[in-house]
């Protein structure tokens, strides 16, 4: 998972381009797509009470 | 009423407390003397956004009028709280322009607590906007170029200084640990839930903690036995359970050394961890190295992203009716939180739960883990308010947490040592840090400021 790609997309969406480009929302994007990448691939394994595999 | 020997601007709450109640000390006299203090003093380092001398005199007329009352273990003890705190009468500003006018009407449940116990608020001291990370104007005591840490800045500086014994602070990430450590002061979390929240403004309801900056650790349990217990305002506040007895204050503690902390470390806390695990140990303390706790890294993860999606909430409206009065940090942050999926904040929450029993699990056979407070020593003011990935995982956990200051390092800024004990364990955690507190060297006063 490309977790700063869809998250850029979003804001570019959300903010616009220019917006989205400027220092201070980039850093933070960096930051929060580090964190997410983190969150989505650490292990839930084994699973609470119930089978989620696809 | 005789003056006490000591410099009254050094006193701890609990002296403060046991000099009035001996009537050795005028509480009128002292709130005079802090009121001179913070005059002389506050132009250089910004600690508080408003000073109550008129209610703070009159508060402590009333201390010199009950004087020996059993029910007030704090009387005319001087207090400063945070700028995100009600008090009534004065404006909960949270360095936001927009509410710099706008007066609570009632003290915030935590305040009424300490006001119950005695205590006297002197007025209320600078937090970075919304308890972000943008900086405030206030500077470190020791080093007037580097940080002195956030988001309960005036807090701690205004202890740091000389200017309250003890201080309100609030902790989402590392609110009240990192500045304490900053500013060489004793700073202490309580477990989430055990000190209500009502009237403190939100940062993130699932993290958000009411915290103290304080000169000893007997003034943490002095803050804590005053401030606990549930509050009907805040849903997540309760009654402590039933635990295990914890340590004997007398005996020993046993520490958990957790190695996994000193990897990011500078060299400089790293050696003064060590130094003080060795100090300990040779003064009969058990230290066993932790290796099996969660990962640090996925904590930080997992905190933030929880903080970021809370923060969102809190702000939606806010920044919709004031998009300009945000600081900058604050509001790209908001604007990024935005758009971070749902799917995020729940699996947040479900590894939330197993870190939990994880760390549960690593404190098994522990009194309480040791570890640095910060990876490094306050850093300079343009670089920010300094990095929380040390004391947002025990936020994230809603651990009890301490922060006990130790001697200056080569930069003449303070170090510091980090406590963590097990859920609701508060009080064993105060045993163990004050344990540590007797036997470790401490950093003295800011240059100029004895």
């Amino acid at each position: 998972m490309d977790a700063y790609r869809e998250l850029r997309e979003r804001l570019v969406r959300a903010l616009g381009p220019e917006r989205a480009a400027e220092p201070e929302v980039e850093a933070a994007l960096r930051t929060a797509a580090a964190h997410l990448e983190r969150v989505a691939e650490a292990s839930l394994e084994p699973a609470e009470g119930f089978d989620a595999r696809p | 009423m005789p003056a006490p020997s000591a410099a009254l601007h050094r006193l701890t709450a609990a002296e403060v407390s046991a000099l009035i109640a001996a009537r050795a000390l005028s509480p009128v006299e002292l709130v005079r003397s802090l009121l001179a203090r913070v005059e002389a003093t506050e132009p250089g380092l910004r600690a508080w956004e408003t000073i109550d001398a008129e209610r703070a005199l009159a508060g402590a007329r009333a201390a010199e009028r009950t004087v020996g009352a059993p029910s007030a273990p704090l009387a005319g003890v001087p207090l400063g709280v945070k700028d995100v705190i009600d008090v009534a009468g004065l404006p909960t500003g949270c360095g936001f322009e927009p509410f710099r006018a706008r007066p609570a009407a009632t003290d915030a449940g935590v305040v009424a607590r300490l006001r119950r116990a005695g205590a006297t608020v002197l007025g209320k001291t600078t937090t970075t906007q919304f308890a972000f990370r943008d900086p405030p104007s206030t500077r470190n005591p020791w080093r007037e170029d580097c940080s002195p840490g956030g988001s309960s800045t005036g807090s701690a500086v205004a202890v740091a200084a000389g200017h309250v014994p003890l201080a309100l602070g609030t902790q989402t990430s590392g609110s009240v640990l990192r500045p304490a450590a900053f500013n060489g002061v004793t700073g202490f979390k309580p477990t989430f839930g055990r000190v209500g929240r009502r009237g403190v403004f939100p940062s993130a309801w699932s993290l958000d903690h009411v915290g103290v900056l304080a000169r000893s650790v007997e003034d943490c349990r002095l803050f804590l036995a005053a401030a606990e217990g549930p509050d009907p305002g805040d849903p997540a506040s309760t009654a402590p359970p039933t635990i295990p007895p914890g340590p004997d204050a007398a005996l020993p503690p046993r520490l958990g050394l957790l190695v996994a902390a000193l990897d990011g470390a500078s060299a400089e806390v790293r050696e003064h961890v060590l130094e003080a695990a060795r100090r300990l140990e040779a003064e009969g303390a058990r230290v066993e190295e932790v290796g099996s706790a969660p990962s640090l890294e996925l904590m930080q993860a997992v905190q933030q992203v929880t903080m970021q999606c809370e923060m969102v909430d809190v702000h939606r409206r806010l920044r919709a009716l004031h998009p300009d009065a945000y600081r900058p940090a604050l509001r790209a942050y908001l604007e990024v939180g935005a758009e971070l999926p749902g799917w995020a904040y729940v699996r947040a929450q479900r590894l939330r739960r197993r870190l939990a029993l994880e760390m549960d699990r690593a404190l098994d056979g522990h009194d309480a883990l040791l570890l640095p407070t910060c990876v490094g020593v306050a850093p300079p003011s343009a670089a920010g308010t300094g990095d929380p990935s040390l004391q947002a995982p025990f936020s994230l956990l809603g651990l009890p947490a301490l922060s006990l200051p130790g001697r200056p390092g080569r930069e003449r800024l303070p170090l510091a040592i980090q406590l963590v004990g097990r859920r609701w364990d508060d009080l064993g955690l105060l045993a163990v840090a004050a344990w540590c507190e007797e036997r470790l060297p401490r950093p003295g006063s800011p240059p100029g400021l004895d």
